[in-house]
C-alpha cells in the first residue's frame, strides 16, 4: 500500500472508527446516552427527517443565505482588497478602519445587524456578508502585496490601464491567496449563519439546532450538528474544485 | 459545702440540660449546604427571593446560590450530574422529553399559580384594535395575528388554545407569529402581533406605554389554579441529600407565606419590591405599584390537573406525551415541610 492508498484509508477508517467507539459508548452507558444519543438513533432521526422533508427545507434556507450572504462578501472583498493593495489612497484611507474594526466579533454585530436590516432575510445575509468581506479583503490585499514586482512594472511599461492592472495583474496574481481567504470565510459563514439562525430565524440549520435543544429533542439537534458539517464538507469541496479550475497553475 | 456542692450540681445540670435541649446549635456552627438552583431571574420566582432575602435559607443551614437563565434544557445536564440540585420553571415540552428520556426530575412545590384576583398573566392585545372596536369579544379575535414564544406546542399556544376556544375559535381561524417574551411589546407596538398571552412586568408596561390594552385576566382561560413555575429537584436532591431537599423547601415556604401575608399589608409593596428589584431585571420601583403580583402557593400545592390539561396539549400536538403527570410530583418534600410549618392561616384572615 503506497502513502497515498494508506491515507485515504486513513481518512475513512478514522471517522468509523470515531463513530463505533462513540455507539459503543453509548450503549454501554459509558457516555450520558440521555445527552449523547448513540450515532444508530441519530442516524434513525436523520432518516425519519430527511423523509418528511423538514431536514432538506432548514438545509436548503441556511445554503441560500450562505450563498447570497458569501457572494456579497466576496465580491465586496476582492474588489476592495484590490484597491487597497493597489492605490496607496485608498489604502491610507481604508486599512486603519479595516485593522480596527476586524477582531470585533461579528456575532456579538448581529443586534446591531437585526436593528439596520430587520429580522428578515436581509440581516442573514449581511452578517454573512460582513464575516466574509474581512477576510477576503485581509487576502486579497496581501495577494495584491506579495505579487512579483515584475509582473506589475511589465503591466505598467506596456500601458495597461488602470482597469487592465486590476482585472489581468492584480486579480489573477492574488487569485491564490483570495480563493484561500474563501475557505477560511466559507468556515466564518457557517458559524454566523448558525448563530444568526439561533437568535432570530424562522427556519435553517441553526434554527433547527437551536429550537429542538429548546424542547430537550435531542437526536434531532444532533441530526442538525450533523447536518452542518456535512454542509462544511460539501462548500469547502466545492471550493477545493473551484481553486483547481481557476488556478490550475497552483495545483501541488 | 452540701449547699455549695447541690448548687455546683444545680449549675452543671442546668448547662447540660441547656445543651440537651439545644443541639441545633451545634449544627449551627457545621458549614451550611450549599444549594444551586436554576432561575430565570422573573417575578414568579418572588417566594425563592423572598426567602432568601429573609434569612430563611440560611437558618436551615443553606447557602443557596442562584444561578441565572440555567432553566429548561439548558439545566438538564447540569441536573444529571449534580452540578444543579434544582430548577425553577414551568411545565413544557422540554421536561416531558427529559422524563422520558430518563433524567431524573420530579416537580416538588408550586412557584407561581394562576387564581383569579392574582392575574399576572393576561390576553394583552393591541389597543388600536380595542379603540376602534374590532375586538369586543372572544369570537373577534378571528384573524388576528397571535404571538406566542416557540414553534408549537409550547406554553403560549396552550394558553392561545385556551382563549381561542372561549370564541368557539381552533389555530386556523388565527395566524400564529413566534416572538421571543422580550420582543412582545415591540411587535405589539409596529403591528407585527395583535395579540399575547403576556405575563408581568410585559402586559402592565405595554398598558403604560398605550401600546395595548390587559383585555382579560389569565383566570378566565387558564385551567383553574394551573401552576405555572415550579421548583423541580434533581438527583442531587431527590436521592442523594433528601433532608436538604426538605429544608430547602420549609425555607421557601416560609418565603412564600411571608410574601403572601406581606402583600396583604398596605405597606407590604414598599418590603417586597426591593427585593425583586435585587433579582429580577425590573429596577423602577414605580412599576410594581401598578403591576399585578405573582401567587405563591404558600402551601407549594401543585395543580395535577392543570399538568393534565397542559400535557394532553402536547401530546396532541405533535409533543412528547408525558404520561401520567402525577407521578412527575414528588410530594416528599412538600408534605415534610407542611408537618412542620402546618398549613398556612392567613393572619386575619
Amino acid at each position: 500500500m503506497n502513502a497515498k492508498m494508506l491515507n485515504r484509508v486513513l481518512s475513512v477508517v478514522t471517522p468509523a472508527l470515531l463513530l463505533l467507539a462513540w455507539e459503543v459508548a453509548s450503549r454501554t452507558q459509558i457516555i450520558d446516552f440521555r445527552f449523547f444519543s448513540a450515532p444508530s438513533a441519530i442516524f434513525k432521526e436523520f432518516v425519519v427527517m430527511l423523509e418528511s422533508g423538514e431536514l432538506l427545507k432548514h438545509t436548503l434556507i441556511s445554503l441560500q443565505r450562505i450563498f447570497i450572504g458569501f457572494t456579497i462578501g466576496t465580491v465586496s472583498g476582492v474588489v476592495i482588497g484590490l484597491a487597497v493593495g493597489l492605490i496607496p489612497a485608498v489604502s491610507a484611507a481604508l486599512k486603519p478602519i479595516i485593522d480596527a474594526t476586524f477582531p470585533i466579533p461579528k456575532v456579538g454585530l448581529l443586534p446591531l445587524v437585526i436593528i439596520i436590516f430587520g429580522l428578515g432575510e436581509a440581516s442573514k445575509y449581511a452578517i454573512i456578508a460582513i464575516g466574509v468581506v474581512y477576510l477576503v479583503i485581509i487576502n486579497t490585499v496581501s495577494g495584491v502585496r506579495h505579487i512579483e514586482r515584475i509582473y506589475l512594472d511589465v503591466g505598467r511599461n506596456y500601458h495597461a490601464s488602470r482597469l487592465m492592472m486590476f482585472t489581468d495583474v492584480a486579480l489573477p496574481g492574488a487569485l491564490p491567496m483570495i480563493i484561500a481567504g474563501m475557505k477560511i470565510s466559507m468556515g466564518v459563514s457557517l458559524i454566523l449563519i448558525v448563530s444568526a439562525e439561533s437568535l432570530a430565524a424562522k427556519s435553517g440549520i441553526g434554527y433547527l439546532i437551536w429550537t429542538t435543544w429548546q424542547v430537550f429533542e435531542v437526536e434531532k439537534m444532533y441530526v442538525g450538528l450533523f447536518m452542518a458539517a456535512v454542509l462544511g464538507a460539501c462548500l469547502t469541496a466545492l471550493l477545493d474544485w473551484l481553486e483547481r479550475v481557476m488556478i490550475p497553475w497552483k495545483r501541488v | 459545702m452540701v449547699r455549695r456542692l447541690t448548687r455546683l450540681v444545680g449549675v452543671l445540670t442546668a448547662i447540660l440540660a441547656a445543651i440537651a435541649v439545644t443541639p441545633s446549635r451545634a449544627a449551627d456552627k457545621v458549614a451550611p449546604t450549599t444549594v444551586r438552583i436554576g432561575v430565570i431571574g422573573i417575578l414568579a420566582e418572588a417566594g425563592l427571593y423572598v426567602a432568601a432575602e429573609r434569612g430563611y435559607f440560611t437558618e436551615e443551614g443553606l447557602n443557596v446560590e442562584f444561578l441565572k437563565d440555567m432553566v429548561g434544557a439548558d439545566a438538564f445536564p447540569g441536573l444529571a450530574t449534580g452540578q444543579i440540585d434544582g430548577v425553577g420553571g414551568s411545565f413544557g415540552p422540554e421536561l416531558a422529553n427529559a422524563v422520558l428520556r430518563g433524567v431524573r426530575i420530579k416537580l416538588v412545590a408550586g412557584l407561581n399559580s394562576y387564581i383569579p384576583g392574582w392575574d399576572a398573566g393576561a390576553l394583552t392585545i393591541r389597543k388600536e384594535l380595542i379603540d376602534n372596536g374590532r375586538v369586543k369579544d372572544w369570537k373577534d379575535l378571528k384573524g388576528l395575528k397571535i404571538g406566542i414564544t416557540a414553534p408549537l406546542p409550547n406554553m403560549t399556544d396552550f394558553f392561545a388554545s385556551r382563549y381561542l376556544a372561549q370564541g368557539g375559535l381552533t389555530f386556523s381561524d388565527v395566524e400564529f407569529v413566534t416572538v421571543p417574551f422580550p420582543n412582545m411589546i415591540s411587535a405589539l407596538k409596529t403591528g407585527g402581533i395583535d395579540a399575547a398571552h403576556t405575563s408581568e412586568p410585559m402586559t402592565t408596561l405595554a398598558v403604560d406605554n398605550k401600546i395595548a390594552v390587559k383585555w382579560r385576566p389569565v383566570s378566565t382561560y387558564a385551567p383553574p389554579g394551573l401552576t405555572v413555575a415550579i421548583l423541580q429537584f434533581g438527583p442531587s436532591l431527590l436521592d442523594k441529600a433528601p433532608d436538604v431537599g426538605e429544608r430547602f423547601v420549609t425555607a421557601y415556604l416560609r418565603g412564600a407565606r411571608y410574601y403572601d401575608e406581606a402583600l396583604a399589608r398596605p405597606d407590604g409593596k414598599a418590603e417586597i419590591a426591593p427585593i425583586l428589584m435585587k433579582y429580577t431585571p425590573l429596577k423602577d420601583r414605580s412599576i410594581y405599584d401598578r403591576i399585578s403580583f405573582s401567587y405563591a402557593p404558600p402551601d407549594g400545592e401543585i395543580s395535577v390537573t392543570g399538568l393534565e390539561a397542559m400535557s394532553t396539549y402536547y401530546a396532541t400536538h405533535n409533543g412528547p406525551n408525558a404520561g401520567d403527570v402525577s407521578k412527575l410530583v414528588d410530594d416528599r418534600f412538600q408534605k415534610a415541610a407542611l408537618k412542620r410549618l402546618g398549613l398556612y392561616k392567613k393572619s386575619g384572615g
